[in-house]
């Protein structure tokens, strides 16, 4: 953080300072409130009633109580923390490996490589989806025609609780490394070389030389990436609803799948406001521990 | 002359939101203005009701319920606004087009939001909740004695709360399985197909012995297909299930699960055998009914659940490898009746707090569903049958729409009209997934799907009572 | 730069079966589109071909005269639209609201500061239940409003250009408030130019995001004349049939204009994404 602005001259009365700081977040702040903070209020406000169609009564805490009794939003949370779980390291080494491997080419390859990389986050989710709804058809899908030719029996590779979850996250992480890819290639190339040169004087091993001087400066870039990355997985709608719709048995159902079918589909909105309430509170606590485990060093 | 500074930048800066605003809403009139169905009439036709005067507004929703005329979605329906405004030119009609798709999750926003439209076009299975919830103007005025009569009991059950109408029928179709007899013709294996009935109703056994003749005899056909990916078209598994397995799906009073028999477990059971065995699509539980009515379109599927009359016309140019297609009723393990949910389209009208509203709907479903020209063609459009008994032969000789008309009288109740319906349905597929993955029996699944739709009607009944 | 490359090389990352990997995984990320592409060729049964056809033998263009049958160009239209409005008025009021959070003290910033960002980490899904019912009082839904305006209040930009502004050395506003130049100007005539490569940048996620914004449009339009290009291609698959090489047409022209958009602005793109980020 810059510590100019904290030792900003003070010669002038502060409050015309201040006047002049508060018309500028006017506008930011008018949209957020409105669009942002006041209807997480009324969500968790409608989270109190059963308010289903034509139905507004107060319940208390029962769309909490039934949530929590029920398994299908369990399985969802322990799919949406998995989700997570698995596909930020996911992303993370994979970036790092692409960013490794091309920082040091020429412009032309580097740019080239980001590009393809940062393809499928920049095209539409749909299109995206599209395609790979055909490759991972069960009967002639494109992925069972090539492992097939390898000998392979043909897998349902979305109808099968041991493979759907996974074949959602090998799409979500191919829409959600383009970004890190550019930051880390970034990151990398901001190494200064003498670093690595001294260190390469000593013998080090590649290995050695990622660990102990590369890993510890790529440390902000890292959360940075972890933070966006969480919150994209987090946000993963569109992959699920159009090639699973959360099945098969709910293992690939979030807690933002159960959000949208208890709204949009059944119409329990004061249901779906309580599940929306609980995730963003699990979103909460893990932000806070990212921030604190990863951000030690970084202040925002 | 900093602080008139800083005041012109606030005031630049509110000015600058404020073009930003208004630039938005500008731009969202000058489009809101075009002729089909605007968000501005649509909202504003819940909101006020003040128009004394004799023009009226209505707002129709429809699915694509019509084949689409030259392939333009929404053109037939604006053919029949202009007749009808031929007929009443001070009813205006906005016309916005749903899809199937998304047009359930709009239909509840909407509700929730008080933003309903004044006239739907869809089945009993929406229809009759929103009744249930008071949402929906009756319609008992405008039936006549003559159409009472000449629409049977079944129609009328699942159209009407109590006997309250919320629907006015218009089209049906029984819901059947389909073949590719052109495959049954290229392995010489007609004679295992029921076609010389005239009823054509066959048991489990005859049907296992087709599939058996297509794994053999036609290696690159899947022989039947089954799906459970999601809810939509799940009256086919249902449907397959309950009449392989003669089961009731819900017991007469639509008060609980039928479902869960032996018979219906064994018959269960019996799918999740085939699709080891070949005899029915592998990756079923990732299959959607379109995923499966397009293998059965590309000519890889002898077999297919979801089909009808309507569903053949409508498909016709989807098909994309020539082959005659044939309606057969669900086999039955002892070769009883099969029986068939139909489906029933209809019209209903959403009572928006505005008297004069209503009225120039009922006269909107009126016209569609009895206007001497456009009444039938109305049908004909649809793919469908009508559900009046006295019109008949709407399709000339079609072989295919004379086996659905003689199949009308398999026709049974459907479970559309229970209470909590629509969370029934979201407990079917699952456990259908958990049957073919493995993790339990035919009869575990069922019971456990019994268990959760029971507490939803139950649920739904002690809400109803409230 | 390029005196770095030589010595680089000897980080000995560069073995062969490493870019062969490199390679093969780039193959992986372009296939996706280079099947959209073919596909969008292909006559139905081809496109669902099995063993798959790669390449179409005999192209048709049937599958975008079927496409064009919906109104693909309001569509196009709608996404540009929606996707530009939320563009500006992102970018107008998050450098804005940035400048003042990184470049000025007052009562109360940092309590505002951590508000958008715990604001960030939540997904739009938790609130547009109550977000949906309020624009719905409004009468917004399905306008070019309730699309854009909600987009606009969504954090995100703000945190950026307060990252991007606090690189932005003071000392250059010091002495133009010396010679006193006004909060405006100062804004105008030194913060704006120095943002230039962070409005770039915000101005094209927004874009994008905008385009891409598959749920909200879900939810919020109603009708066929206002769905946006993504939403338009999904609603082509039916509900008991799946027209693949229709879907492929679609999904190659919603594609398309944003990958011309980062090809385009690729240097600018990722020049405002490290500036930003890493520091």
């Amino acid at each position: 953080m810059s510590t100019a602005a904290l030792h900003a001259p003070r010669r002038r009365k502060p409050w015309r300072e201040w006047l002049a700081s508060y018309l500028f977040l006017l506008p930011a702040l008018g949209f957020f409130l409105l669009f942002v903070v006041y209807p997480m209020g009324k969500g968790i406000y409608i989270s109190f009633f059963d308010y289903s169609l034509s139905d507004f009564d107060y319940v208390g805490l029962d769309n909490y109580r039934n949530l929590l009794r029920d398994d299908v939003f369990f399985k969802s949370m322990r799919n949406t923390l998995l989700l997570v779980l698995v596909t930020v390291p996911a992303v993370i080494a994979f970036s790092l490996f692409v960013a490794m491997s091309i920082y040091k080419m020429r412009a032309f390859g580097r740019s080239f490589f980001r590009a393809v990389f940062y393809l499928p986050a920049v095209s539409s989710v749909v299109s995206i989806t599209v395609v790979w709804a055909s490759i991972y058809h069960p009967n002639y899908g494109l992925l069972n025609y090539v492992t097939g030719l390898f000998g392979a029996e043909p897998v349902a590779w979305l109808g099968d609780t041991r493979t759907a979850l996974l074949s959602i996250i090998a799409v979500l992480v191919t829409t959600s490394v383009g970004q890190p890819i550019i930051l880390y290639v970034a990151s990398l190339g901001n190494i200064p070389a003498s670093y690595i040169e001294a260190a390469q004087i000593d013998r080090a091993t590649p290995w050695v030389i990622f660990r102990k001087i590369i890993w510890p400066m790529l440390m902000p870039t890292n959360l940075y990436i972890i933070v966006i990355t969480t919150i994209n997985t987090f946000q993963c709608f569109a992959i699920i609803q159009l090639l699973t719709s959360g099945g098969p048995m709910y293992s690939t159902s979030t807690v933002m799948y159960g959000v949208y079918e208890q709204a949009f589909k059944l119409g329990h909105f004061g249901v779906a406001s309580a599940m929306g309430v609980m995730l963003a509170i699990v979103i909460g606590i893990i932000s806070f521990i990212q921030f604190k485990y990863f951000g030690s060093d970084v202040e925002y | 002359m900093a602080a008139i500074r800083n005041k012109l930048g606030a005031v630049i800066g509110a000015g600058l939101v404020l073009t930003m605003l208004a630039g938005c809403s500008g731009n969202s009139n000058s489009n809101g203005a075009t002729p089909s169905g605007s968000a501005g009439s649509a909202a504003g036709a819940s909101g006020t009701a003040s128009a004394e005067a004799k023009p009226v507004e209505i707002t129709w929703w429809n699915f694509p319920n019509y084949q689409a005329l030259d392939g333009e979605v929404g053109k037939y329906e604006k053919q029949i606004i202009a007749a009808f405004n031929g007929k009443y030119p001070n009813i205006k009609v906005n016309l916005e087009m749903i899809t199937f798709d998304g047009g359930p999750e709009k239909l509840n926003v909407a509700i929730a939001t008080n933003s309903a439209p004044d006239v739907i076009y869809d089945a009993p299975g929406r229809i009759v909740d929103w009744g249930k919830k008071g949402l929906l103007a009756p319609l008992n005025d405008m039936v006549t004695d003559e159409v009472k009569s000449d629409i049977s009991d079944a129609f009328w059950k699942q159209s009407s709360v109590g006997d309250q109408i919320y629907m006015y029928p218009i089209n049906t179709a029984p819901f059947l399985m389909a073949v590719n007899k052109t495959v049954f013709e290229k392995i010489g294996a007609l004679d295992l197909l029921p076609l010389d009935k005239p009823d054509r109703t066959w048991t489990l056994a005859e049907y296992e012995k087709a599939l058996q003749a297509v794994k053999e005899k036609a290696p690159d056909v899947i022989p039947s297909g089954f799906f459970a990916k999601s809810q939509a078209g799940d009256q086919g598994t249902r449907a397959y299930i309950a009449n392989l397995g003669v089961s009731r799906f819900l017991s007469e009073d639509n008060g609980k699960v039928a479902i869960n028999t032996d018979n219906a477990a064994k018959a269960l059971d019996w799918i999740v055998k085939g699709s080891k065995d070949g005899l029915v699509v592998s990756g079923a539980a990732s299959l959607a009914a379109a995923d499966v009515n397009d293998l059965f379109l590309q000519g890889k599927l002898a077999f297919t659940l979801n089909y009808s009359a309507v569903l053949k016309a409508q498909n016709v140019p989807n098909k994309k490898v020539p082959f005659e297609e044939v309606l057969l009723p669900f086999p039955t393990l002892d070769g009883s009746e099969p029986k068939l949910e139909p489906y029933v389209g209809g019209m209903a009208i959403f009572d928006n707090d505005s008297a004069e509203k209503v009225e120039a709907a009922k006269k909107l479903v009126d016209f569609v569903a009895n206007d001497e020209v456009w009444g039938k063609k109305n049908i004909i459009q649809t793919g469908g049958l009508s559900v009046r008994n006295s019109v008949t032969g709407l399709y000339g000789d079609d072989s295919e729409y004379k086996y659905s008309e003689l199949a009308r009288k398999f026709i049974t109740d459907p479970p559309t009209v229970a209470d909590g319906y629509a969370d029934i349905r979201t407990f079917w597929f699952p456990e259908l997934q958990r049957a073919l993955l493995g993790a339990s029996t035919g009869k575990e699944a069922l019971d456990a799907f019994a268990e959760k739709a029971n507490k939803a009607i139950a649920d739904a009944k002690a809400k109803a009572g409230k | 730069m390029s005196d770095h490359t030589i010595t680089r090389s000897r980080l000995s990352l560069t073995r062969p079966l490493l870019t062969a990997l490199l390679v093969l995984a780039a193959l992986f990320f372009i296939f996706p589109f280079y099947w959209i592409l073919t596909g969008a060729f292909k006559i139905q049964n081809v496109a669902v071909a099995y063993p798959p056809e790669w390449f179409p033998l005999a192209p048709t263009v049937q599958n975008f005269i079927d496409l064009f049958k919906n109104p693909v160009p309001r569509w196009t239209f709608n996404s540009f639209a929606v996707a530009a409005g939320e563009m500006l008025g992102v970018c107008i009021v998050a450098s804005m609201a940035g400048y003042a959070l990184a470049k000025k003290s007052f009562p109360g910033r940092n309590l505002i500061f951590i508000l958008f960002v715990s604001a960030m980490a939540l997904p739009k899904q938790v609130i547009l239940v109550p977000l949906f019912t309020m624009l719905a009082d409004f009468g917004w839904i399905n306008t070019y409003r309730g699309l854009i305006l909600p987009a606009i209040g969504w954090p995100f930009g703000v945190f950026l250009m307060k990252q991007f502004a606090q690189t932005i050395p003071s000392e250059l506003m010091e002495a133009a408030k010396m010679d006193g130049c006004g909060e405006l100007r100062m804004f105008g005539t030194i913060m704006l130019p120095m943002l230039k490569p962070a409005i770039g940048a915000l101005a094209i996620f927004t874009f994008v995001g905008g385009w891409n914004d598959y749920f909200s449009q879900l939810i919020m339009i109603r009708s066929t004349l206002m769905m946006t290009l993504p939403l338009g291609v999904a609603t082509l698959q039916g509900e008991y049939t799946t027209p693949y090489g229709v879907l492929m047409a679609g999904a190659a022209i919603a594609s398309l204009p944003m990958i011309a958009i980062f090809v385009l602005f690729q240097k600018a793109f990722t020049q405002g994404i490290t500036m930003g980020a890493v520091k």
